[in-house]
């Protein structure tokens, strides 16, 4: 992948925010023990990672990449930092850690996360570290802007990105028309990222300036052309315009959020198809393995896996998926009142429970929840069910009806 | 139309004391001896545009300097201009004539600056030494 293989190795190499990238230099070469993180903060694809990764290569750091928003409960961060922290100097070794997306670190849902964030950063005054986040705005970064040096990002120019281009195409040995370019430039929004792998994608398709744009394809039209491929390379380019650029704001800016939109029209497809069960299972168990893949390869940031992810949807799902077409599911409405009512019992009692507990409501869905109907149902019918349900309910301040919700909801009651 | 360089040093009539404030919290600053403005790095360039827009009642265009030459990077004429919006993209650009340099002319450029913060790093680190700061 271009997008990997074009990573500035130093903090020189890449372009635009000059000052920005001056002013993180600048951080590294005077930080002393007991100095603040730096954050960086801008949007997608303007080089925060990079920025990271190329201070650390170039001062000789070893660097300890740990993406906040999937590790954010405060044991996980407790238990991954805190032997770094103490470690570190025994070993000698230099190490930065860097935090990405700590913007994705939920101040409630993930209770306790955001306080063990902030005391680490305190005990991580023994070595530098760089935080990066997408967005400015909420609870928790109002904290981290508190104890943190800010570094603000903006996107890249698009004569800078123009430059960048023709240099990468340059070394590539590709041509691409000077409509393309312009477009391309335009159309990535000042994210370098988004700008490299749709210039991949023109160069390796071979789509001429002529050619109306490829990627303003909407999604269930995309769909439909997969659907209707002959082969298994017509599928894959047909899924590969899904992942364009879309003005309806419905399919989302980023290349992230488009792929999982894929997958989305791709599901709601398959379980409103007129289909045997077999080949539904077959069907979906293919799509999940993708979106585990895509989940997987976003969480990493293994962008280099990027160009299998279409055709390792098409190649498991090419011979079940001829015959079909684009559907959109919409839930019944006599299914979504009921499952509406039960999700609102359950986040009552996940609400209840994590309060009198001290817990977040996540460590309460994942640990607490599968014990309480298994409580509830192991003695059922029995006189001592009520009772015992009576106990739990008193021991977590929630009301019996409550409880049956509960029950009812998970089919145990 | 009132054209605003990034960086560069511009005047204004006068506005007022609450735009005045608004400016100054938005990120400009004022220098009382030459009584001319300059958009601080990193400001909030589309509210003072909004604050400006609203007090001087006239169409305001921003002109991004040039990273190399230090002029106006040409956003007027630029092919780009009804598609690069100046107010959310980064502070600096290139100019026509910097941009023939290339990629490897831009970085030439930037070599020295982040070389400069460098021995300066270097002397601040030696300063704290001497002052008896904790060093790694």
């Amino acid at each position: 992948m271009w997008v990997e293989r074009y990573r500035p190795k130093s903090i020189v190499e890449m372009v635009g925010n000059e000052d920005a990238r001056l002013e993180a230099y600048r951080w590294l070469v005077g930080w002393r023990q007991g100095d603040r993180p730096l954050l960086l903060i801008g949007p997608p694809g303007t080089g925060k990672t990079t920025i990271a990764k190329a201070l650390a290569d170039e001062f000789g750091y070893e660097l300890f990449e740990l993406n906040a928003s999937d590790e954010r409960t405060k044991e996980r961060l407790e238990h991954l930092i805190k032997p770094l922290l103490e470690n570190a100097n025994i070993y000698g070794r230099r190490i930065l850690l860097f935090l990405d997306e700590v913007d994705g670190l939920h101040g409630t849902y993930d209770r306790g996360g955001l306080s063990a964030l902030l005391s680490l950063l305190k005990d991580a005054s023994n070595i530098p570290v760089i935080m990066a986040a997408n967005s400015d705005s909420g609870e928790v970064m109002k904290e981290l802007r508190k104890v943190s040096k800010v570094v603000r990002m903006k996107g890249i120019p698009p004569r800078l990105l123009l430059l960048y281009l023709e240099h990468v195409l340059e070394s590539e040995g590709k041509s691409m028309s000077i409509g393309d370019r312009l477009r391309v430039v335009v159309e990535c929004n000042g994210d370098v990222r988004s700008m490299l792998n749709m210039a991949q994608s023109l160069v390796g398709m071979g789509v001429s300036g002529i050619e109306p744009i490829s990627y303003s394809t909407p999604i269930d039209a995309a769909i439909n052309s997969f659907f209707a491929a002959g082969n298994m390379e017509e599928a894959v380019y047909a899924l590969s315009r899904c992942e364009g650029f879309y003005t309806d704001p419905l399919f989302g800016y980023d290349s992230e959020k488009r792929r999982v939109d894929k997958l989305v029209a791709l599901y709601s497809s398959i379980i409103n198809a007129s289909i045997d069960n077999d080949r539904m299972v077959r069907l979906l168990e293919a799509l999940s393995y993708a979106d585990i893949l895509i989940a997987r390869m976003n969480r990493l940031r293994i962008w280099s896996m990027l160009k299998y992810i279409d055709r390792i949807i098409t190649y498991s799902i090419f011979n079940d998926s001829r015959g079909l077409s684009y559907s959109q599911y919409d839930m019944p409405y006599n299914l979504s009142s009921k499952a509406f009512n039960e999700g609102r019992v359950l986040r009552m009692i996940v609400d209840a429970i994590a309060s009198r507990l001290h817990e977040s409501r996540h460590n309460v869905v994942a640990y607490y929840m599968p014990y309480i109907p298994l409580i509830l149902g192991r003695k059922s019918n029995s006189s001592s069910s009520s009772s015992t349900a009576v106990r739990i309910g008193e021991g977590y301040s929630i009301t019996m009806d409550e409880l049956e919700g509960i029950a009812k909801s998970l089919a145990l009651g | 139309m009132i054209r605003l360089s990034i960086n560069k040093d511009f005047t204004l009539p006068m506005l007022g004391k609450d735009v005045f404030v608004r400016l100054m919290r938005s990120g400009v600053e004022y220098d009382k001896v030459s009584r001319r403005f300059r958009i601080k790095e990193g400001a909030d360039v589309a509210s003072i545009l909004a604050i400006l827009k609203e007090a001087v009642r006239e169409e305001i265009s921003i002109e991004l300097p040039c990273m190399i030459c230090g002029n106006d990077a040409g956003c007027s004429e630029c092919e780009f201009s009804s598609n690069c919006d100046r107010t959310s993209v980064a502070s600096r650009c290139i100019c026509k004539q910097c941009i023939k340099g290339g990629y490897y002319g831009y970085i030439e450029h930037l070599i020295p600056l982040f070389n400069a913060v460098k021995s300066e790093g270097g002397e601040v680190k030696q300063e704290r030494r001497r002052k008896g700061g904790r060093e790694r």
